[in-house]
């Protein structure tokens, strides 16, 4: 079930109703039902890897809780990891490691078969074996309580607004919310429809827009040169922000209908005036989660800064694999690893003065950076991405011919430019004032005759360019 | 919680009410308006011409005159806007264009005329490559996707009952579609913002007095139609157009090609032929050639090789059954060049007639 589909418009408000209706001790039920529906409307047999992955988890956390010795502790962290890993690792990792190293023993003049299982990738794997591992390891440490509540742990792992596709929760921000009483909260519900409304426009109505046009050339870029890869490397690095910020919004909107708050997943990205920054406002929950349970264990920045510069790496080439089975997604995080590095090792030498037009062309520097990133996550073959970066400029000698070649190359005219631009614009303006204040709480303080008006012509703007072909996130595929 | 409910209920219930007015009033696939067809049909019964209205329902208006007919005509022609304009080399015919037509709609026309006992003694098949990109009852004009289902099932002897025909809770259903508001809201501003003129309200007909090319275009007693005069668009317009579509790399029902054949619908589309024939009705066929530049096109362009292999095999079934093909998809095989067209899609209908005539091998 996808939050844009008409399923979803009608399980959200049956939930929504009942929920409220519900005593508290029957709530946590519902959320689980419900979550396992939800899950269950795209594959009924998946299921099971959920419940294996939370029952695992509960026990070994248990387990670990009451465990006598440190190496008993850590025996249990590893095998329960191995187990929760290794489902992820069979579904999504498994002929990519098997092709591997087929092309590695061909180096060697040793010719294999790779040995390839043809499963479909669960939705939203990678998201709750992340989220069950950190809760172990936060059990370990000593930061929470094992859970003894199966259902409640059950609810945690599977609450269906975050189940698919993050905000990547941590025990400590969600298991005491679903266990705690909530009573309605008028201010909380209106925050959280309204924050439903602008992830919808973000994904309906920029990303699923834009994906026309990226689809286009990253099909077979090979036949376009130009403005047309610019255009189309641009626009992705748009279409994923809005996309998967998207599906944030909406996640984090209905959890607030139910009473409940999500972790914020996106802080203005493409604001940012370095890689580090862009980091912390992009895909806030998976960064932290691999500041915390992979950079900091490995060393982070206490053992010199060779060390530093190598756990960085480190983590950012696991981060990339962690997004998909292919070289390309290793060397988009790869390249974003080495960026940082660039930058920390810049930073003890340049002083960068401060004024708002370098603060503007910081912020143009590392979006082009990120576009730049991006066209080895988009491409399906690194073929593809070098193609891309080496023809992006053919023909710039002559500037108005190669604008103009780009709009056509990609069936670009003028008139959905002009609404693209106007998208644009909103969501430019969102974001930039968003980094001085809240624009939904702004507009909230606004009068009743004047937010409404706003809401109509928002949506009514909305109905009118929602494109008709179903989509799907860009991110339920990790 | 009641507050927010009754204003979430205010909010989304008003969307609804207006994106509902608008879809009801503005229409613009006719779904609720269609009083004014059966008079339609009845001014043509009685052998007037009248003006094509607006956003005709082709279908059903094609349905209510095969119902007044009196006497089977001796020649149906079945086909999409390709085969839709007059003359036709035939004494008595029934010129059944549908347009964009697939396969279903083939199967539709057929339906239609033997459930009113109204089979002819030869039947024109105007086949269009991308008739069979749809299967067998998935036609274009889902008003007549009922008589679809039937000639499926007499075809396949089988007791199918699911078809592509607009039920009541569809009809309910595209109230409240977006896709259809969208369509709704493109229609009112091409229209000035005015609800257009259309077949079902007002019950004016607009009768053209002869056969002349008018500025619109003409319905004629057999179905038939005179082109108006603005869909001349002259050999530039149409030289441009021909452009954009190649450039856009996207042919009208064609959309982004094909290349392998879909052979599931082509057999189907043998088995309806072998079953007009089964009932002693001779079948031609007829291939619309295609504006030179864009059948260069397809020649050159992988992704339509799908086109001319779906000559061969027509070609192919024809001369394993002996039937007649009528012309080509290739505008050079038929003698015409880019001053014989309408529009980069149609040609001109004496030339048509031209085409028609182009049999090869004779």
């Amino acid at each position: 079930m996808l939050f844009n589909s008409v399923s979803y418009g009608i399980f959200l408000p049956i939930v929504f109703i009942l929920y409220w209706l519900l005593p508290h001790r029957f709530r946590w039920g519902l959320l689980l039902v419900s979550s396992y529906y939800f899950y269950m409307s795209w594959n009924v047999k998946y299921v099971a890897l959920i419940f294996i992955t939370t029952f695992v988890s509960y026990a070994a956390a248990i387990l670990v809780e009451t465990a006598k010795t440190k190496q008993r502790k850590i025996a249990i962290i590893w095998l329960s990891a191995l187990i929760c890993l290794g489902i992820l690792f069979y579904f999504k990792y498994f002929n990519f490691i098997s092709q591997s190293f087929v092309d590695l023993m061909s180096l060697f003049a040793i010719q294999l078969n790779p040995l390839t299982i043809n499963v479909l990738l669960p939705v939203g794997i990678s998201f709750y074996t992340f989220q069950t591992l950190s809760y172990i390891v936060d059990v370990y440490r000593g930061e929470v309580k094992a859970e003894r509540h199966f259902g409640h742990y059950a609810t945690f792992i599977s609450f269906f607004p975050q189940l698919v596709a993050g905000p990547i929760e941590r025990t400590k921000n969600l298991l005491p919310q679903l266990k705690a009483e909530h009573r309605f909260d008028y201010r909380q519900a209106s925050y959280g429809l309204k924050l439903m409304g602008w992830g919808f426009f973000k994904k309906l109505v920029i990303a699923d827009v834009l994906a026309k046009y990226v689809q286009t050339v990253f099909t077979s870029p090979q036949e376009f040169q130009g403005f047309a890869l610019v255009l189309a490397s641009v626009f992705f690095s748009i279409q994923i922000y809005c996309d998967f910020s998207g599906y944030s919004d909406i996640a984090i909107g209905t959890a607030k209908l139910l009473g409940i708050n999500l972790m914020t997943n996106f802080k203005n990205p493409y604001f940012s005036t370095s890689v580090k920054e862009f980091w912390s406002r992009w895909h806030i929950s998976l960064s932290t989660w691999f500041r915390d349970y992979v950079y900091i264990p490995l060393g982070g920045n206490r053992k010199g800064v060779l060390r530093r510069n190598v756990n960085l790496l480190i983590t950012f080439l696991v981060s990339g694999l962690w997004h998909g089975a292919e070289y390309t997604f290793v060397l988009w995080g790869g390249v974003h690893g080495l960026a940082q590095i660039t930058e920390n090792c810049l930073r003890s030498f340049i002083h960068v003065p401060k004024g708002k037009f370098l603060w503007w062309l910081r912020v143009a520097a590392v979006f082009s950076f990120c576009t730049f990133a991006w066209i080895f996550f988009v491409a399906h073959s690194l073929g593809d991405a070098v193609y891309v970066i080496s023809n992006m400029f053919t023909g710039i000698d002559n500037p108005l011919v190669y604008l103009k070649n780009g709009f056509r190359d990609i069936h670009l005219g003028r008139g959905h430019l002009k609404y693209i631009f106007v998208s644009l614009m909103l969501l430019f303006s969102y974001d930039y004032f968003s980094l001085k204040g809240d624009v939904i709480d702004w507009l909230s303080s606004k009068k009743l005759a004047v937010r409404w008006a706003v809401y109509y012509i928002f949506v009514g703007y909305m109905l009118l360019r929602i494109p008709l072909e179903k989509s799907s996130f860009i991110y339920f595929q990790f | 919680m009641r507050d927010f409910v009754k204003k979430s209920l205010f909010f989304f219930g008003s969307l609804a009410i207006v994106l509902m007015a608008v879809n009801y009033q503005v229409d613009p696939a006719n779904i609720y308006h269609h009083g004014n067809i059966p008079k339609i049909a009845t001014a043509l019964h009685e052998g007037k011409i009248v003006y094509s209205p607006g956003n005709l329902d082709e279908g059903r208006l094609l349905e209510a005159c095969v119902k007044l007919m009196d006497e089977s005509p001796k020649a149906v022609v079945i086909g999409s806007s390709h085969i839709m304009y007059e003359p036709w080399p035939f004494e008595s015919v029934l010129v059944a264009g549908l347009s964009g037509a697939y396969l279903g709609d083939y199967y539709a026309v057929v339906g239609l005329l033997e459930e009113y006992d109204r089979l002819p003694q030869r039947v024109v098949i105007g086949v269009d490559p991308w008739s069979f990109m749809r299967a067998a009852r998935d036609g274009r004009h889902t008003s007549l996707a009922k008589y679809a289902m039937d000639t499926y099932n007499k075809v396949k002897q089988s007791d199918i009952q699911e078809s592509s025909a607009f039920s009541e809770s569809d009809k309910l259903l595209e109230l409240i579609s977006i896709a259809y508001f969208q369509e709704s809201c493109r229609t009112l501003r091409k229209n000035k913002w005015r609800i257009p003129p259309r077949s079902g309200i007002g019950g004016v007909i607009d009768f053209a007095a002869d056969e002349n090319m008018g500025e619109r275009q003409k319905i004629l007693p057999n179905f038939g139609r005179i082109a108006g005069k603005s869909e001349w668009k002259g050999i530039r317009k149409n030289d441009q157009d021909a452009q954009a579509v190649i450039r856009n790399g996207s042919v009208y029902q064609l959309g982004k090609g094909f290349e392998n054949l879909q052979m599931e619908n082509l057999e189907d589309f043998t088995e309806l032929v072998r079953y007009l024939k089964g009932k002693g009705i001779g079948v031609d066929f007829y291939l619309h050639p295609w504006y030179p530049t864009v059948y260069d096109y397809f020649c050159n362009n992988p992704r339509f090789s799908g086109v001319l292999k779906t000559e061969a095999y027509i070609r192919d079934f024809a001369a394993e059954k002996d039937i007649v093909v009528h012309g080509s998809f290739s505008s050079k095989v038929c003698g015409v060049s880019e001053s014989d067209y309408a529009d980069w899609l149609h040609l001109k209908a004496d030339k048509m007639l031209d085409a028609y005539n182009v049999v090869l091998g004779k």
